[in-house]
């Protein structure tokens, strides 16, 4: 269906291209492919008769598996999976057409082909194999802008695709901004719809028709900054109900050069609470930068699930980063933040209680040594519910010119997870180049070795070693691709 | 020691003889004025050009052989000029002597222009400049006047053809381009008065007006590449070292009389300005030839982008959308958030490396939001139970992937709620609802927290309700 469309929309666009004059296009395409092993679980069971008590006091099997006895005849565990090589490769276009001889009228197009050939199914996101991500026609005037085709409206409410329309008037003399947008919704973050098997893996509930997708956002754009609210619906056109209706408010000021602040809220009307929320405080100086807020999180579900119906509790935070260029050629940084959930009212007397709270927190460096030289190390870490990390990462970039950079790079991750017996170190270490040969072509290339070893007091201490190859080539091509290199600049004294 | 003086006398004297000479020499190259004072009544009887059009300007060698015959007086090996002195000026004696006369009713004398004030007759020069500003009641010092009075005295550049580039080079900058708005707007104003032309042709001014063959003063004047001699560079406006002046300028650039086309090209603004750029990009002039390069624009991100911008950058864009599209593509932002399958370059990819073995940690407290980019059916789902982890569809069981926690089935609650997405990446709702429903075999547990608002849900989507309630819904 989406080949069939993007076919017609390629036929739609060429006969455009070919009545009108003077046209102008510019094509990018992207050739992507990676090569990625990986060593999943494989569930088993044995009789709870087998089952032996192990050093640890569990459950075990004779060969040393940790099980869970949850039935009262059969223990459950997960053995190693099979070793799975898998190689997702991927062919993306991008097109913009402008010039047709009706002014302000141009198509885009974002597309592409891909598919998998490696022995383990299909890499998450190769299926179909044709995939129209934006197909478009915009008509621009000084004060207003439609556009008609698939689009991905990008909102603080997530980026949402839909096939339908959207429109912006722009009053310039009050700074104030309207847009309205309508049309069959796509899954969320998907490019197919709802109906497609390929959102539903589980082969869970499957909504029977793509939903109608409605919004408005009212934005005011004064000098000092930016205020936009959105309204968006979702219906069900099969049983006229909700799938979804939300509310945003987002802000952005700029109340001094060297001051920023921003922010948001989200509000579900659907659900009747408020979903979730940022604000930050930027303080931009040449040398330094700093920024503060707060922020909170609340997972959202659209109401085809019945995840919503499971109360998910939010997590409210507080966070602080900051960058210094301590000296000409070296620059610091840190972040941190610190989150705690709100109560999530459930509480049983057999398993004890989780924590309620975590840190995140990271610094790092980067120097410059010499001309073509960069170092760049950090480290970062995590603590909180349900698992932890803890990764020191480092690169060191070779870039002798413009057209070549040269990276290697290494680190060290360590994760334990709180609800698994999991905890695994791994070590990585990979080279990447990236050779630019014209200014409107791109190759890169990035090969790199990782090294896992799970810490685990049974069998399923396995190592999971493997290389992983990445590889790309861009061209872009048109009547106005890429003009560089201009003359070179007068240097003001 | 008489023999001592003997040699330096026969060394001096041809040495001091040949210094005479050469003195005498020079004196006759330039006729000495003061020394004929009482000889000639009026500067024409020698100047005759000086008073009737056409006739000539200087005496002829004969002239003098009137006097230095020889006999009245020696003979001088004397060449008079016969052409003026080159200059800038666009004076003309007889033109200026009518001028005069018309204006103030006196005829002018020579020595008001030749001599300074209460000099002897004759002490004469080649033009004393005071007095040209003194009659034309200019201020005394040359370079003080007013930049719109050069014209008054001074030929257009391209006019005075025996200037070299060193000669242009050379002309003296009046203080008022030394003011520290001068080369940024200040002269804008003095340009349409011309007087730029004295000094300058539109070569100079096209070195940095990128749009100099659309402006009027610019085009009026005359062409001459000698005018490039004078150096000048392009200087950044005090406006743009403001580290906010990207996040800024597109009010300024919209604003009515912006003078961005003054040094940007729409080349210089799609540096960064993707195509199709705004409305003010493409009403600049495109470079080429005809065109200096302007101001050269390097990208560069905004004071605003920092490190973590990446990762915080929702809030910022999702308040000011516009913004973003002055420098990114849609296809930019579709990048990461409909990400490519295969992998995107790790120079620009969002995640660090390693993501895949490190993501548990990141996705449980969803540091950041997954779905904004990835569909937890299609991604997480597919790719976990293609990793074998299939959740156990067995009640109060599970399949002992929370190994870690013994009976963690039975006390999952509050996990649930903290991480639901993390959940959902590996359940599905039936996994759930064969102990939450109370419908079908279910155990009727209830899943709702204390803030469920099941009256909005039912007023919003009655089927929710029916799939573990049935028709029997309760109402609280």
């Amino acid at each position: 269906m989406i080949l069939t469309r993007g076919v017609v929309l390629a036929g739609l666009l060429l006969a455009v291209a070919d009545a009108a004059s003077a046209q102008s296009w510019r094509v990018r395409i992207d050739a992507r492919a990676q090569a990625v092993s990986y060593r999943g679980l494989s569930s088993d069971s044995i009789s709870i008769n087998d089952a032996v008590v192990g050093a640890s006091g569990g459950f075990e099997t004779p060969d040393g598996f940790a099980v869970q006895c949850s039935s009262p005849t059969w223990c459950y565990y997960y053995r190693p999976g099979e070793l799975h090589e898998q190689l997702p490769m991927n062919v993306g276009a991008n097109a913009v057409l402008w010039g047709f001889g009706v002014r302000g009228l141009t198509l885009h197009l974002t597309a592409r082909l891909t598919g998998d050939a490696g022995d383990a199914g299909q890499w998450p996101g190769t299926e179909p194999a044709a995939q129209l991500i934006e197909g478009y026609a915009e008509y621009a005037r000084s004060s207003w802008t439609l556009r008609g085709g698939r689009l991905v409206m990008a909102s603080r409410l997530e980026p949402i695709g839909f096939d339908g329309a959207w429109g912006r008037f722009r009053w310039d003399r009050a700074d104030i901004e309207v847009e309205g947008y309508a049309g069959w919704g796509l899954g969320q973050a998907a490019v197919v719809s709802v109906t497609s098997p390929l959102l539903t893996p589980l082969d869970d509930f499957r909504p029977g028709s793509r939903q109608i997708v409605a919004g408005a956002v009212a934005a005011w754009r004064p000098s000092f900054g930016d205020v936009r609210a959105e309204y968006r619906r979702e219906v069900d056109p099969e049983l006229d109900y909700f799938v979804s209706e939300r509310a945003t408010l987002s802000a952005s000021a700029r109340p001094a050069p060297w001051l920023l602040a921003s922010g948001g809220v989200d509000y579900n009307i659907a659900e009747g609470n408020w979903g979730s929320a940022d604000a930050s405080l930027t303080w931009l100086r040449p040398r330094f930068s700093l920024t503060a807020g707060g922020r909170r999180y609340r997972p959202y579900f659209s109401l085809w699930t019945l995840w919503g119906a499971f109360s998910p509790v939010p997590w409210n935070g507080i966070n602080a980063s900051g960058e210094l260029r301590a000296l000409s050629w070296l620059s610091l940084r840190a972040r941190g933040e610190r989150y705690w959930y709100e109560g999530a009212d459930v509480n049983t007397a057999i398993v004890g209680p989780l924590q309620e709270e975590g840190w995140r927190f990271g610094w790092g460096a980067t120097a410059r040594i010499g001309a073509t030289l960069s170092l760049d190390g950090g480290y970062s870490a995590e603590f909180g519910p349900g698992a932890a990390a803890r990764s020191f990462d480092a690169a060191l970039t070779w870039t002798p010119s413009y057209q070549i950079e040269l990276t290697g790079y290494g680190g060290t991750l360590e994760r334990p997870l709180e609800l698994r017996y999991y905890d695994a170190e791994t070590r990585f270490l990979g080279a990447r180049g990236d050779w630019r040969p014209r200014n409107d072509w791109r190759l890169w290339l990035d090969g790199g070795w990782y090294k896992d070893e799970r810490n685990r007091p049974d069998d399923a201490a396995s190592a999971w070693d493997q290389l992983r190859l990445r590889g790309g080539v861009t061209f872009t091509f048109g009547t106005d691709a890429d003009r560089l290199p201009l003359p070179p600049a007068r240097r003001a004294p | 020691m008489t023999a001592r003086r003997v040699m330096l006398t026969l060394v001096a004297i041809p040495v001091l003889a040949l210094g005479v000479a050469r003195a005498i020499t020079w004196n006759q190259d330039r006729f000495n004025h003061p020394k004929h004072a009482r000889l000639f009544p009026t500067c024409s009887t020698c100047h005759e050009g000086a008073s009737q059009t056409g006739a000539p300007m200087f005496p002829v060698t004969t002239d003098c052989a009137k006097c230095h015959d020889g006999t009245i007086q020696p003979r001088i090996q004397f060449e008079p000029r016969s052409v003026m002195t080159p200059s800038n000026l666009k004076f003309t004696h007889d033109r200026h002597a009518k001028a005069a006369a018309r204006d103030t009713g006196l005829a002018t004398r020579c020595q008001e222009c030749h001599a300074e004030r209460n000099a002897p007759r004759m002490s004469v020069q080649h033009t004393v400049v005071g007095n040209c500003l003194s009659c034309h009641r200019l201020p005394p010092t040359h370079l003080s006047v007013p930049d719109t009075a050069c014209v008054t005295c001074h030929l257009p550049l391209a006019r005075v053809a025996h200037y070299t580039r060193a000669d242009v080079a050379g002309l003296p900058a009046p203080p008022s381009h030394e003011a520290a708005d001068f080369g940024l707007g200040g002269h804008g104003k003095l340009a349409a008065a011309m007087s730029c032309a004295t000094c300058h042709a539109r070569e100079f001014c096209a070195s940095c007006h990128v749009n100099a063959p659309e402006v009027a003063p610019i085009r009026a004047l005359e062409s001459d590449p000698r005018s490039t001699a004078i150096a000048t560079t392009l200087r950044t406006p005090a406006s743009h070292r403001d580290p906010g002046f990207l996040n800024t300028h597109r009010k300024a650039a919209s604003a009515k009389g912006a003078t961005c086309a003054t040094c940007h090209t729409r080349d210089s603004c799609e540096q960064c300005h993707m195509a199709p750029a705004p409305s003010q990009v493409r009403s600049l002039a495109q470079a080429g030839a005809g065109r200096a390069p302007g101001a050269q624009v390097a990208r560069r991100e905004p004071a605003t982008h920092t490190a973590r911008f990446r990762e915080n950058h929702g809030p910022e864009a999702s308040a000011s959308p516009a913004s973003c599209m002055g420098c990114h593509v849609r296809t930019q932002c579709l990048e990461c958030h409909r990400p490519d399958p295969s992998g995107t370059n790790p120079r620009e990819a969002y995640h660090p490396a390693a993501f895949l073995t490190r993501h548990p940690s990141e996705a449980w407290s969803r540091q950041a939001n997954c779905s904004d980019c990835h569909n937890p059916g299609q991604f997480c789902q597919t790719c976990h139970q293609q990793s074998g982890l299939t959740a156990g569809r067995n009640r109060l069981g599970g399949r002992g992937y929370h190994d870690a926690i013994p009976n963690f089935s039975l006390g999952h609650g509050q996990a649930a709620r903290q991480s639901l997405e993390s959940c959902a990446s590996c359940h599905a709702e039936r996994d759930c609802t064969a102990c939450h429903s109370s419908v079908a075999g279910g155990f009727g547990f209830s899943p709702h927290g204390p803030n469920f608002n099941s009256e909005r849900l039912l007023k919003k989507n009655p089927s929710l309700c029916v799939a573990c309630h049935g028709t029997s819904i309760p109402r609280r």
